[in-house]
C-alpha cells in the first residue's frame, strides 16, 4: 500500500525504499498506524481551532469589559461632576467613591433636596408676589384715602378765599378734620411699618386702668351718639385702680376696636366689657368689644387681621379708615404678650377679645396723669426756635391762647444769641432741621455752659419720628421729643411736664 | 461468589472466556451486546446453558470484556452468589415524562432493610435518566446507592433494547437489587474532562433540547468550533461535551450531545439543559480521559473484587478511537488479575455525584465492583 499520510509515506520510503515488503500483515498494521496518525492530526486541529475560537471569544469579552469599564469611568466622572455642580461639600466623601450605586444615591438625594428647595423658592416667590399685589392694592386705596381729605383741604381753603367770613368757621372745621384724618393715616402707616420692622419699643409704667377705659369710651361717645347707638361699659368699676403696661398702646388698641365697632354698627349697641384675673405675679386683662353690627363672614375671618388685606376694598370707601387698624392692634397685642381674637356671625355682630398679661403696681407712687392736661400759664418763659414762618405763627397763637408769651428765634444763630443768657428762659421748643446751625448745634453750644440738670427744659419739635431720631435727641442733651404735627393739647401737656421738672429742680 | 464470562460471535456461537462457576447454578446472567445480535436464537443457546438464571440483556455501543473492547459481539456474565441474594425487576417506560414514576415504582418494589445496592439498566432512547434516578432513590434507604447505565445502540442512536427473561425490547428498564450483609460493593465515577472558554447562559431550551446560548444558536456555535468536522455531527460533538450548572445546583454535570436538528436548529442532549443554567464547553486529551478511568477504578477497586461492572460513555470510545482499550487496561491494573471485568459503552451513566445524590452522567467511566466476604 501507499499511505496518504505524508509523514507515514516518508517513513515508508525511508525504511523500505520504493519497494515495501508485500505482506498482508504489514499492510493491516500500516492501515492502523495511518488511522491513528489521522485521528491524532484531526484532534490536534480540532483543539487548535477550539483554543483559537475560545481565545477570540475571551478577547472579545475582555474588549467588551474594557469598553464597559471606560463607560463606567465616564458615568462615574459625570456623576461626580454633577454632584460637584449641585454643590454638596458635605458629600465630598462620596466624590472619591467608585461605586456607581452609591454616587447615584447621593445624586438622587441632591436632586430631591434641590426639588424641595425649588418648591420652597416657588412658594416664597408666590407669597412675595401675593404680598406685592396686596401692597399695590393697598397703595391704591391709600392714595384714594389721602387724596380725599386733601381735596377737602384744598377745596375749602380756596372757598375761604372767596367766601364771606361768616362761613369760615364751618370750612375751617372741615379743613381741621381732614388734616386730623390725614395725620391718623400717616400715624397708622408708620406704626405698622415700625412693628413690621421690629422697631417698636414698649413702655412698662403704672397707669390708671379704669380712667384709660373711660377715655377710650369717651373717644367714640360722640360718633356713637350721632348714630343713636347705646355705648355700654361693663366691669370698669371693679378693675384694679392701677396696673403696669404700655398705656399708650393699650389705649390705641381699645380705641381702634371701639371705633370699628361704632363704624360698622348701624343700630343697636356697642359694649366694652373688661375684667382682670390674677395670673402669676400680675393680672390677665381681658377686654371684649361687642357690637350688633354687620359682622364678618367665616370666609373673611382669616383675612381680617392680615396687613394690606381688606375684607372688602369697597368697605374702606364706604366706612373710611386705613384697613391697617386691626393688623396693628393684633401685632401690638402679641408684642405685649397677649392675643386678639374675634368671633363673628355675618349680619349678627362681632365680638373682639383682647387678652393681655399686665403687671401689678408694687408701690403707692401716684400714676402719671393720663389725660386732663391743664395749662399752667404765666410763670414759664418760653423760647421757640423755628425757621418756618407758618409754624412760628401756629405756636404763637396756640401758646398765647394758653396764656404764655413766647419769644421766637427764626434760625440757629438767632437762638444762640437769645440763649447767650440761658437764665432768661425756662423752656425752649427746638426745631431740629434748620439751615446753617441746626437744633443739635444750638443744644451742643448750650451744653457748653449749661448742664442737662439745669434749666432751660429743652423740647425737640421735629417731623423726624424714627426711634433713632428720638434717641439722638435725648443723647444730644434735650429733655423730650414731640413729633410734628403736634396738636396744641400735646404742647400743653409737655409744658406741664416742664413745669414739674422745673419745680423739682427748684425744690 | 462465582463468576463465569462467555463470548458470542456470529462465527463462534457461545464459548467460555474467563472464570468458572465450578458447577454452581448462577442466580443471574448479564448479557451486553450488539442490538442486531440480541435475537431469540442467539439467546436460546445461553438459556440452554443456564436454565434457572434470570437473564438480563442490554444493547450497547461496544462491549467490555476484560481489557478488550468488542463491537458486533455479545458477552454474557453468569453470577452465582453464595451468601447474598439478588432480585431482578423490570418495568416499561412509554415516554420520557414517565421516567420519575418508573423509578419510584422500582424503588418501592426493591426497598427492604437488607438492600445493599441497586444496579440499573435502562432504555437509552426514551428514559430521562435524571428524573428516573430521582424517582428511584426517593423510595430507597438513604445509604443505598444506585449505579448503572443507559443502553446503547452502536453509534446509530436509533433504539436501544433491554430485557429480563425475554427477548429484549425498547422502552424497558431492569433493576437488580442486591441484598445481604456479606456483599461488598464499591463504585467510582470519573470523566477527566475540563471546562474551557467563556461561560454562557442557556437562553432557550425545552427539556433536553437546547436552542440558544446567550441568545445565539447553540448548533451554530458548535459548528463554528468543529469547523470541517461539523460534517460528522452529532458524533463529532462528543469532542466538546457541555458542563451544565443549573440554577441552584451544588455542582455542574457533564452533558453529551445525542442528536442535532438542522431545521430547528437545536441539539438534543443526554440529559436536561435547564433554562438559565451556566454552561461551558469541555475538552480533554487522551491522557486526561484515560486517567479518569484509572481514578474511577481506584475508587471502586475494594479488595480484589470478583466482578467489576464497567459502564463507559460512547463519547469516550469515539474520542479515544484506537486507544479505547487503554482505559480498560488501566481498570485491570487497578483491580488486579483475579476480577472478571465486564461492561459496555452506554448512552449515559448512573452513579452518585461525589458523595451526593445519584445522578445521570455523561462522558464518564462508571465502575461498580462486587465481592462477597
Amino acid at each position: 500500500m501507499t499511505p496518504s499520510h505524508r509523514l507515514l509515506a516518508r517513513q515508508m520510503r525511508k525504511h523500505f525504499g520504493d519497494a515495501p515488503p508485500d505482506d498482508p500483515r504489514l499492510e493491516a498494521f500500516l492501515r492502523a498506524v495511518e488511522s491513528a496518525y489521522e485521528q491524532s492530526d484531526a484532534d490536534r486541529q480540532l483543539l487548535d481551532r477550539a483554543m483559537k475560537l475560545s481565545s477570540d471569544e475571551l478577547s472579545a469579552a475582555v474588549e467588551s469589559l474594557r469598553h464597559q469599564n471606560a463607560l463606567e469611568h465616564d458615568v462615574l466622572e459625570k456623576l461626580r461632576s454633577s454632584i460637584r455642580a449641585l454643590g454638596a461639600p458635605d458629600l465630598a466623601a462620596a466624590h472619591g467613591s467608585n461605586d456607581v450605586l452609591e454616587l447615584a444615591a447621593v445624586m438622587q438625594q441632591l436632586v430631591a433636596e434641590r426639588n424641595a428647595s425649588k418648591a420652597a423658592l416657588e412658594a416664597a416667590k408666590e407669597a412675595a408676589e401675593s404680598s406685592s399685589r396686596a401692597k399695590s392694592e393697598f397703595l391704591a386705596v391709600m392714595s384714594h384715602e389721602i387724596r380725599t381729605p386733601l381735596n377737602a383741604v384744598i377745596g375749602f381753603a380756596s372757598l375761604m378765599a372767596d367766601a364771606p367770613e361768616a362761613d369760615h368757621r364751618e370750612h375751617i372745621d372741615i379743613i381741621r378734620r381732614s388734616g386730623e384724618h390725614l395725620l391718623a393715616l400717616i400715624n397708622d402707616i408708620l406704626d405698622f411699618s415700625k412693628i413690621e420692622a421690629g422697631h417698636l419699643e414698649l413702655a412698662a409704667a403704672p397707669f390708671d386702668l379704669p380712667q384709660l377705659c373711660r377715655d377710650a369710651l369717651d373717644f367714640v361717645r360722640q360718633p356713637a351718639a350721632a348714630k343713636q347707638l347705646a355705648l355700654v361699659s361693663d366691669g370698669i368699676e371693679v378693675l384694679p385702680a392701677r396696673i403696669v403696661s404700655d398705656a399708650a398702646r393699650l389705649r390705641q388698641v381699645l380705641t381702634n376696636l371701639l371705633s370699628n365697632a361704632v363704624k360698622f354698627t348701624a343700630a343697636g349697641r356697642v359694649i366694652l366689657r373688661v375684667a382682670t384675673t390674677p395670673r402669676g405675679a400680675g393680672w390677665l386683662l381681658r377686654c371684649e368689644v361687642i357690637d350688633t353690627g354687620i359682622g364678618i363672614s367665616a370666609e373673611h375671618l382669616p383675612r381680617l387681621f392680615r396687613a394690606f388685606s381688606q375684607v372688602d376694598s369697597s368697605n374702606v370707601r364706604q366706612h373710611g379708615g386705613t384697613g391697617l387698624g386691626l393688623a396693628i392692634s393684633r401685632r401690638l397685642a402679641e408684642l405685649m404678650g397677649g392675643t386678639l381674637e374675634v368671633e363673628s356671625t355675618l349680619g349678627a355682630g362681632s365680638r373682639f377679645i383682647l387678652e393681655l398679661p399686665v403687671g401689678r403696681v408694687a408701690d403707692a407712687a401716684p400714676a402719671a396723669p393720663v389725660a386732663a392736661v391743664t395749662a399752667a400759664a404765666g410763670v414759664l418763659r418760653i423760647l421757640v426756635v423755628e425757621d418756618n414762618e407758618n409754624n412760628r405763627r401756629l405756636m404763637r397763637l396756640g401758646l398765647e391762647a394758653s396764656g404764655y408769651a413766647p419769644v421766637f428765634a427764626h434760625d440757629g444763630r438767632a437762638a444762640l444769641a437769645a440763649l447767650a443768657r440761658p437764665d432768661d428762659f425756662d423752656v425752649v421748643f427746638m426745631d431740629l432741621q434748620m439751615p446753617e446751625v441746626d437744633g443739635f448745634g444750638v443744644v451742643a453750644e448750650l451744653r457748653q455752659t449749661v448742664p442737662l440738670l439745669r434749666p432751660p427744659y429743652v423740647i425737640a419739635l421735629t417731623a423726624s419720628v424714627r426711634p433713632e431720631d428720638r434717641d439722638r435727641v435725648l443723647a444730644a442733651g434735650m429733655h423730650e421729643f414731640i413729633a410734628k404735627p403736634a396738636p396744641i393739647s400735646e404742647i400743653r401737656a409737655a409744658l406741664v411736664r416742664a413745669r414739674d421738672w422745673l419745680a423739682a429742680r427748684a425744690g | 461468589m462465582k463468576v463465569e464470562q462467555l463470548l458470542f460471535t456470529p462465527a463462534q456461537e457461545w464459548c467460555p472466556h474467563h472464570g468458572s462457576l465450578a458447577g454452581v447454578a448462577p442466580q443471574f446472567v448479564l448479557v451486553f451486546g450488539e442490538r442486531a445480535l440480541l435475537t431469540a436464537p442467539n439467546l436460546a443457546g445461553l438459556r440452554a446453558r443456564f436454565p434457572s438464571a434470570r437473564l438480563v440483556c442490554c444493547s450497547t455501543a461496544g462491549e467490555i470484556v476484560g481489557t478488550e473492547v468488542h463491537v458486533g459481539s455479545l458477552t454474557a456474565t453468569a453470577v452465582a452468589f453464595e451468601r447474598s441474594e439478588v432480585r431482578c425487576l423490570s418495568t416499561t417506560i412509554a415516554q420520557p415524562s414517565d421516567s420519575r414514576a418508573c423509578g419510584a415504582h422500582l424503588g418501592r418494589e426493591l426497598a427492604r432493610p437488607d438492600l445493599a445496592h441497586v444496579f440499573v439498566l435502562c432504555d437509552g432512547a426514551i428514559t430521562n435518566g435524571s428524573e428516573f434516578v430521582a424517582g428511584l432513590v426517593a423510595h430507597l434507604p438513604a445509604a443505598v446507592k444506585v449505579t448503572g447505565g443507559l443502553a446503547g445502540d452502536g453509534d446509530r442512536f436509533e433504539k436501544t433494547l433491554v430485557g429480563l427473561d425475554e427477548l429484549p425490547t425498547d422502552g424497558r428498564i431492569v433493576a437488580l437489587g442486591f441484598y445481604g450483609t456479606q456483599l461488598r460493593v464499591h463504585y467510582g465515577c470519573e470523566g477527566g474532562w475540563s471546562s474551557f472558554g467563556p461561560e454562557r447562559i442557556v437562553t432557550r431550551s425545552v427539556g433536553n433540547q437546547l436552542f440558544e446560548l446567550d441568545g445565539r444558536s447553540a448548533l451554530d456555535l458548535y459548528k463554528s468550533y468543529l469547523g470541517d468536522q461539523a460534517r460528522g455531527l452529532p458524533g463529532t460533538a462528543f469532542r466538546f461535551p457541555l458542563s451544565v450548572h443549573p440554577i441552584g445546583a451544588a455542582a455542574p454535570v457533564v452533558r453529551t450531545i445525542l442528536s442535532i436538528d438542522d431545521a430547528a436548529p437545536s441539539m438534543t442532549f443526554a440529559g436536561d439543559i435547564p433554562m438559565g443554567a451556566r454552561v461551558r464547553f469541555m475538552r480533554a486529551s487522551y491522557e486526561d480521559i484515560i486517567d479518569g478511568a484509572a481514578r474511577a477504578a481506584t475508587a471502586a477497586r475494594g479488595d480484589e473484587p470478583e466482578l467489576v461492572l464497567c459502564v463507559s460513555c460512547i463519547g469516550r470510545r469515539i474520542v479515544l478511537g484506537q486507544r479505547t482499550e487503554e482505559e480498560t487496561e488501566l481498570v485491570r491494573d487497578a483491580v488486579g488479575t483475579r476480577s472478571v471485568i465486564t461492561g459496555f459503552y452506554s448512552y449515559g451513566e448512573l452513579a452518585p455525584q461525589g458523595d451526593g445524590a445519584c445522578q445521570l452522567h455523561n462522558q464518564t467511566m462508571t465502575i461498580t465492583s462486587l465481592s462477597e466476604a
